[in-house]
């Protein structure tokens, strides 16, 4: 599974980056990706092999929950929203990821 | 509240499937809608082209779902149900029926030899800490191979002194008359001292065993404990059985105790009685140390090796040599494990068919591996496409494995109704009764061992297509119809290697089982001298009429066996009554040189001759009735009697040995015990095989009217079928005395035949293994060859149209065909020589290098390789160039 080692250390930051998307609104799986570029501004491109497995496992943990909805195009699609718990997540993650970065960017800027 | 997510996710997962698979399709599906409308609209390329970059980005749907399914965490087991029923759904019932055939037979046969070998070899004997059981035997310092018991004083020497080996005891072996309840019979009567039972680790599950002091030389013992089934059969199983009365050898004796179920050592006995009883033994057995009679068993302490035990009984040996020399002079003792010496000649037969076995085991799995690898090649572009659209090498594993696993399961359940089948079969060819410990059947150790066996198989069979999908080069596969121009890819030179081995292993096996047959054959050869057609035997034992002396019931004895002998020569159909204590066949087991035997020229010493000897005591005719000429002297005669001179016949051999070469008519041997007598040679008889093979030793015969026995086999010859007397002979016994026991009354034919049992059942055992290593190695080289010669198709075509004669067509296959037999036969040919010194225990008469097996096995393996191959080669021959080359 050589393949999903690399995965791996993306898992953690995939997830937050999911979790803040939903933050702002409901949404299937091509949009979370769709927006996760435009929001990075191109830089952030993500895998659908790491997007749907990752939605699949978020779920599972009760972070976030699918409803089958209809889109502007009167297309069936299934939507992803965040659950309470993936609120407070996501409160805690953004806290943690903030806390790792200044750390990291004290340690970077260091002499 | 988070849980409660997760669980309607997971229970959502697990209990709609079907449902889940379809919504993730769906969700897939959209994605990739979606994608390629982005393309079109952004990057401006059309719908078809943008469909394609949407998948490519994508990656493997497979992939993905494995992936999502993974997350679930069921996956691997709902996974495992897919590919369960993948494999079942899969329609190839030729395959499945061939994969089961041959698992099933490899199985089944593997199982049997495992319910021998367990019962002889593996299972622990059913007694105490069985490993810790050791006999004790001793020898003549020139004879070592033929073990003898010990005297009671020796044995007694041996239970005061021995440091290294505690509760040993001693007995011996008798049939016994047995009357007062039900009909008289003899029972099989083991006379011990009271240390047996507790050796043995055996509680009664009635009363009790004999006690310290009923262990006193001479005592007026008249207890008797029984076994279970003489407890069922003679009692009717009565739990107040302790206390009464039973008539053993004419003197009532009191019943004690009853033996659990299935306990009947020794020597399978029925009924155990106390060995110093003045009953059982008279005052010489104790005092003589010459009658080496006495089966002596003992149990080897935790901390004392067998060699400890061994070196022990040797100082004490040693130390009775000196006190007394005239005796003990050249007695030597050895320690064996109780389960070496019970199971004696059976151990390394039992090994040689176990060994045959698990080549042909190895043979069938080989056989059916190749089978997969010739299905994998087959189905090398499906597996290749799952690759590529991003199936797990994981997963692919465990499709494998699984598939493996249920041939196994399906070829297991063959293999258990083979072997549930086989073993009562092969049991039915044992006429004689074995010891309950030896005795084999389909236990829950053998079906145990039959399950582990067939989840191995399973495993190995998976991992062997595993391996061959796993290895480099697969994307070879995609490109479709190549077939290649010649043979080199890598299927079929796995597959080449496989028939290698199998042909390898095949030729060990068959090399084995030549050999194996061909000295057993050689044994069927043996002229034992002895005729008997034509002969019906019964065995008739007398009774012991209490109070009376023993001159009194010796004369009784020689009286009824006379009169037995009168009444029977007046019935229809016979032309001629003899009657011995022992004969060929039926006694086969030397006799153990219970007396010295001393032979006396005329005016110098007896010296003692301490070889191999049977003796029976025979009435007159005896020679006759058995085809045994008089090659000198007379017969006995009904004048010889008590009152005239004691008479012996003798064989060439004994005549040869006992009298330093004088003439041996008129010569005199020394026979019996206080008393003994003086007996004078009259006659001389050839030497006779009483079982399978001359074993170098001598016959002694002496007369019956002087030296008369407890019981008789009488001989009754006829003209007819001797089977059709039996009855009218029973009755006609029965009449002259009812208390004389008539046991069983079958022609001489048959215990002939009962006598050679094991040879029977190791001929047929190693022919059919043999039978089926050809059979398999038939089916794989066929199968090997018809696939190597698809692949060459086009090949063929091309040689065709360059103008190839079908002759040679058929010449180049065969050729490949001959090539794969060759080195597989030159592997198994230097197997075979190297396991030659383990067959060596086997064989009798036939060099390990035996010549004819040797070069008859190539032989065998080139009409078998020339059978396999003639069908394929034939096909290739007509292989038309045009369709070949099109294709």
């Amino acid at each position: 599974m050589a393949r999903a080692k690399g995965q791996d250390d993306l898992r953690g930051s995939l997830d937050l980056v999911i979790l803040k998307t939903l933050s702002l609104a409901s949404m299937h799986g091509w949009g979370i990706g769709q927006r996760i570029r435009q929001m990075s501004a191109g830089v952030l491109e993500v895998n659908q092999g790491s997007l749907y497995p990752a939605l699949q496992r978020l779920e599972k943990q009760g972070l976030i929950g699918s409803d089958w909805g209809t889109t502007d195009n009167h297309r069936r699609a299934r939507y992803y929203r965040l659950t309470a718990s993936g609120r407070r997540a996501l409160g805690d993650e953004i806290d943690s990821w903030e806390r790792f970065a200044e750390g990291l960017g004290a340690v970077l800027r260091s002499t | 509240m988070r849980w409660a997510y997760a669980v309607r996710a997971r229970l959502r997962l697990l209990l709609f499937r079907e449902e889940v698979e379809q919504r993730l399709d769906e969700e897939f599906r959209f994605h990739l809608d979606m994608e390629t409308e982005r393309l079109v609209r952004e990057a401006g390329v059309d719908a078809r082209e943008a469909r394609r970059r949407a998948r490519a980005a994508f990656g493997g749907v497979d992939a993905h779902k494995d992936a999502v399914r993974d997350g679930r965490g069921w996956a691997w087991l709902s996974g495992l149900g897919r590919d369960v029923r993948d494999s079942v759904r899969s329609p190839r019932p030729l395959f499945a029926l061939l994969v089961t055939a041959m698992l099933g037979l490899s199985l089944g046969l593997a199982t049997v030899a495992f319910s021998l070998f367990d019962a002889i070899l593996l299972r622990p004997l059913p007694y105490a800490d069985s490993d810790r059981l050791v006999r004790v035997f001793t020898f003549n310092r020139d004879a070592a191979e033929s073990l003898h018991g010990a005297s009671l004083p020796d044995f007694e020497d041996w239970q005061r002194q021995v440091q290294g080996l505690s509760g040993i005891a001693a007995w011996v072996s008798m049939q016994t008359h047995l009357a007062g309840r039900g009909p008289a019979r003899m029972v099989r009567t083991a006379f011990a001292t009271p240390q047996l039972f507790d050796t043995l680790g055996v509680r009664p599950v009635l009363g009790r065993t004999f006690r310290d002091d009923e262990n006193v030389h001479g005592g007026d013992l008249r207890k008797v404990v029984l076994g279970y089934g003489l407890w069922q059969d003679a009692f009717g199983g009565s739990p107040d059985v302790i206390g009464r009365e039973v008539r053993m050898r004419g003197r009532p004796h009191e019943v004690i105790g009853v033996l659990p179920p299935r306990f009947d050592y020794p020597d399978r006995a029925q009924a155990w009685m106390p060995l110093m009883s003045r009953y059982a033994i008279t005052e010489v057995w104790w005092k003589r140390r010459d009658l080496y009679m006495h089966g002596v068993i003992a149990r080897r302490p935790p901390d004392v090796t067998i060699a400890q035990a061994q070196a022990d009984m040797e100082a004490i040996a040693r130390r009775l040599a000196e006190e007394y020399p005239a005796t003990n002079r050249d007695t030597r003792v050895r320690v064996q494990h109780l389960r070496e010496a019970e199971v004696g000649q059976l151990g390394p037969r039992v090994s040689g068919v176990t060994a045959a076995a698990v080549l042909l085991f190895l043979l069938g799995c080989v056989n059916v591996s190749g089978l997969f690898v010739a299905r994998a090649a087959g189905r090398a572009q499906e597996v290749a496409v799952r690759t590529a659209l991003g199936a797990e090498p994981g997963h692919l594993m465990r499709r494998h494995v699984v598939e493996g696993l249920l041939y196994g399961l399906l070829g297991g359940a063959a293999g258990v109704a083979v072997a549930a089948a086989a073993i009562p079969a092969l049991y039915a060819l044992v006429p004689v009764d074995l010891p309950a410990w030896m005795q084999f059947r389909l236990d829950r150790r053998t079906i145990a061992f039959a399950a582990s066996a067939t989840i191995g198989t399973g495993l190995v069979i998976g991992a062997t297509s595993l391996a061959w999908h796993m290895r480099p080069g697969l994307a070879d596969a995609l490109r479709p119809g190549d077939k290649g121009g010649l043979e080199t890819g890598p299927s079929s030179r796995l597959r080449r290697q496989l028939i290698v081995v199998q042909v390898a292993l095949s030729v060990a096996l068959l090399v084995g089982t030549g050999l194996t047959v061909r000295s057993l054959l050689r044994l069927g050869q043996v002229d034992t001298g002895i005729r008997t057609d034509g002969v019906l035997v019964a065995s008739v034992a007398g009774d012991v009429v209490p109070g009376t002396t023993r001159e009194e019931t010796i004369a009784r004895h020689a009286r009824g066996f006379r009169q037995m002998r009168d009444a029977l020569e007046t019935l229809p159909g016979v032309h001629a009554v003899t009657a011995a204590t022992r004969i060929p066949f039926l006694n086969a087991a030397e006799e153990r040189p219970v007396y010295e035997l001393y032979s006396r020229q005329r005016d110098t010493p007896a010296t003692a001759y301490r070889g191999a000897l049977r003796t029976s005591n025979a009435m007159p005719a005896y020679f006759g009735s058995l085809g045994v000429p008089m090659l000198d002297g007379r017969d006995f005669a009904d004048s010889d009697t008590l009152e005239t001179p004691p008479v012996a016949i003798v064989s060439r051999r004994a005549g040869e040995l006992l009298f330093q070469g004088e003439h041996p008519l008129g010569q005199q041997i020394r026979w019996g015990v206080d008393p003994y007598f003086w007996a004078t040679v009259i006659g001389i008889v050839p030497n006779t095989t009483w079982h399978q093979a001359d074993d170098g030793g001598i016959e002694l015969y002496f007369h019956h009217g002087q030296f008369p026995a407890e019981t008789m086999r009488f001989l009754i010859s006829t003209r007819n079928d001797p089977a059709l007397l039996a009855t009218s002979v029973r009755r006609t016994l029965e009449s002259v005395d009812p208390n004389f026991v008539v046991e069983r009354v079958v022609p001489f034919d048959r215990i002939a035949y009962e006598a050679l049992w094991q040879r029977r059942l190791w001929t047929f055992l190693f022919l059919l293994f043999g039978t089926v290593a050809v059979v398999f190695t038939t089916a794989g080289l066929f199968a090997v060859m018809s696939y190597l010669v698809t692949q060459r198709t086009r090949e063929f075509g091309v040689r065709t149209a360059l103008g190839a004669t079908p002759s040679d067509i058929v010449a180049t296959v065969l050729r490949h065909g001959a090539g794969i037999a060759a080195v597989g036969t030159a592997g198994g040919l230097l197997g075979a020589l190297a396991m030659g010194s383990y067959l060596e225990a086997l064989l009798f008469r036939v060099s390990r290098f035996d010549l004819v097996t040797f070069s008859s096995v190539p032989l065998v393996i080139g009409v078998v390789t020339l059978v396999a191959c003639a069908l394929p080669a034939w096909r290739a021959s007509r292989v038309d160039p045009l369709i070949a080359l099109r294709d």
